[in-house]
């Protein structure tokens, strides 16, 4: 079935569709959220308003087949809105120190967040094209479609993210 | 260890600390889409606050707004497959008042991972509509569906444990210019019929509330004005004529720290005048409040019953004092979790009770021997998702509640389920 067609002749099918999609995308997408937010709720709060947008243009999609890229897409815009609010707040939950943290029950070990510290560091389009290729082990292609650029430029990105990263793990140690 | 794997080890850590995501809230088929995470202004300059407050409270007063049932209610509810075995719900609450979305199945936000985002307590009452379900625990029947009054949504629902009441935290929906939600209360009794209470009328960010066993009292904890920077407030008021009775302030720092978050559980004790509360001092530690005695600091009136164990991986709901005050039930450890309690007297360990393969809530418990919770893919069952259910030594008897496929969702901090 088509869920253009389907979407476009009842409101309902847009629903069980991107449902569906939810079901089945919505732990890897908060995963890809929480990577740059180092917050769960509100890597939720990206995800669930990624997937809001998706049903409300669901109809407009030209091409169902790409709305995982959509998502994502939408997903990493949403991350770069909530970085800049987060960067006029306290810092996110998963980087709150250990001590008296409300966090402290649930938290990263250290290592992990000088990692998600240091993402954070990174320049936007290096950060996410390390955090896709690197992190989610997605391939050239998708971390393209997802990021809106070339194969080239995500190559570049990833290359000097990656060293970037590097470099600045040394100096954090 | 190369870059490359550094990566792969903090995504494979993310993947181990996560929890179940929340179900999908999309807006009711025919209603307007519209973004959930549009966020609320930042509050205004603190001056305007009592303007805004008594703006908010002649807004309501003039609105006259009332709670009514839906058309037909109390409503025919699903009927679940198989009732759990009497003998196993003996003294056990009849009634459950569960929130529910618009449109969706109700689902169960309980206290999974305990830390309250500032975030959320912002754009809770901007999120999709919420009504309130009364069912039935022993056949898992909806009694009565409620919707809140216009302009409002229900964020918040407490029951005084025996069936006796439930009250409804009832919280205004468009905040303008950044003002804290106004809350208006509600009782439901298990007659199904909604009553607005008295009082109070308060504005404020309300993260913890609790109704006295014989349904008289209701203790709130809130800010009262902005979040950021607020001293967290703990009220109780008479719901009979609405009096403010006592009020106790937190320790004098702001409320929201170390990366937005705090939570606070209430509870009371059977004996009617003590208070249980966790997360307003040191989120790991369980207080006891005798709302009798003077006194009108929390630091000053109160006493530590429990800590939670240092060495506990701790992964999911909060810490409850069952409502003999002998006993607090607690869920730690990850993959699997046990959940356990421990003596008030000593802090010592009781027995491990139950196991689940990933998360769980304690709900409701009445002493160290039975407890209401939820669990997520209990251990030696197939994989089934959220359940509500009785625990006992070693026993899990699901309730039949109606709850939506998903059941349950982080909830950081908000009760939406009530006994």
């Amino acid at each position: 079935m088509n869920p253009q067609t389907e979407a476009q002749a009842s409101p309902s099918g847009a629903t069980e569709q991107v449902t569906e999609l939810y079901a089945a995308h919505a732990t890897g997408l908060v995963r890809l959220a929480m990577l740059v937010l180092a917050e769960q709720a509100a890597a939720e709060d990206v995800v669930q308003d990624a997937f809001l947008g998706l049903y409300r243009r669901w109809h407009a999609l030209s091409d169902p087949g790409k709305a995982l890229a959509y998502l994502r897409s939408s997903v990493l815009n949403g991350c770069r809105d909530a970085l800049r609010k987060q960067s006029r707040r306290p810092p996110a939950a998963l980087l709150a120190p250990d001590a008296e943290s409300a966090e402290a029950r649930v938290l990263l070990g250290e290592e992990h967040r000088e990692v998600i510290r240091a993402l954070r560091r990174l320049p936007g389009r290096q950060r996410e094209a390390v955090i896709l290729r690197y992190c989610l082990a997605l391939p050239e292609g998708e971390v393209a479609s997802a990021m809106n650029v070339s194969r080239g430029t995500v190559k570049s990105a990833s290359h000097r993210g990656l060293a970037a990263l590097a470099r600045l793990l040394k100096e954090d140690q | 260890m190369t870059i490359h794997d550094r990566l792969r080890a903090t995504t494979q850590e993310i993947d181990e600390i996560m929890y179940p995501v929340r179900p999908l809230a999309l807006p009711p088929a025919g209603a307007p889409a519209r973004l959930r995470g549009a966020r609320a202004p930042r509050a205004l300059p603190s001056w305007v606050m009592p303007f805004a407050a008594a703006a908010a409270i002649v807004a309501v007063a003039v609105s006259l707004v009332a709670v009514r049932a839906l058309p037909g209610a109390p409503q025919r509810g699903t009927s679940p497959s198989a009732a759990p075995p009497a003998a196993a719900l003996a003294g056990l609450p009849r009634y459950a008042v569960l929130l529910k979305p618009q449109g969706g199945g109700p689902w169960v936000t309980v206290m999974v991972q305990g830390p309250t985002q500032a975030s959320v307590l912002e754009s809770l009452p901007t999120q999709t509509l919420t009504y309130a379900v009364l069912a039935d625990t022993r056949t898992g029947k909806t009694l009565t569906t409620v919707r809140p009054p216009s302009g409002y949504t229900f964020t918040g629902v407490t029951g005084a444990g025996n069936g006796r009441a439930f009250v409804l935290d009832a919280t205004q929906r468009k905040l303008a210019g950044g003002r804290p939600p106004t809350h208006i209360w509600f009782e439901l009794t298990p007659r199904g019929t909604p009553r607005r209470l008295p009082a109070p009328v308060l504005s404020g960010y309300v993260d913890g509330i609790a109704v006295s066993p014989d349904g008289a009292t209701l203790a709130v904890s809130y800010l009262p004005g902005a979040l950021s920077g607020s001293v967290i407030t703990l009220a109780t008021y008479s719901l009979g004529t609405g009096r403010l009775l006592r009020t106790w302030t937190g320790p004098k720092r702001p409320y929201f720290v170390a990366g937005g978050d705090a939570s606070v559980r209430l509870s009371w004790l059977a004996d009617g005048r003590t208070l249980a509360y966790q997360g307003v001092a040191d989120f790991r530690t369980v207080y006891l409040l005798d709302t009798t005695k003077p006194g009108d600091t929390l630091p000053g009136t109160s006493r530590a019953v429990f800590t939670t164990p240092v060495n506990a991986t701790y992964s999911a709901g909060e810490p409850l004092v069952a409502s003999d005050g002998q006993a607090v039930w607690l869920a730690v450890g990850l993959r699997p979790l046990s959940v356990s309690t421990y003596s008030t007297a000593t802090g010592k360990l009781l027995h491990v009770m139950y196991s689940a393969r990933m998360l769980a809530s304690v709900l409701w418990a009445e002493s160290a021997t039975t407890a209401i919770a939820a669990v997520y893919d209990r251990a030696g069952a197939p994989a089934r998702g959220t359940e509500i259910g009785v625990v006992t030594q070693g026993k899990f008897t699901p309730l039949h509640l109606p709850l939506a496929p998903q059941g349950i969702a982080n909830s950081y901090g908000f009760s939406t389920i009530a006994f």
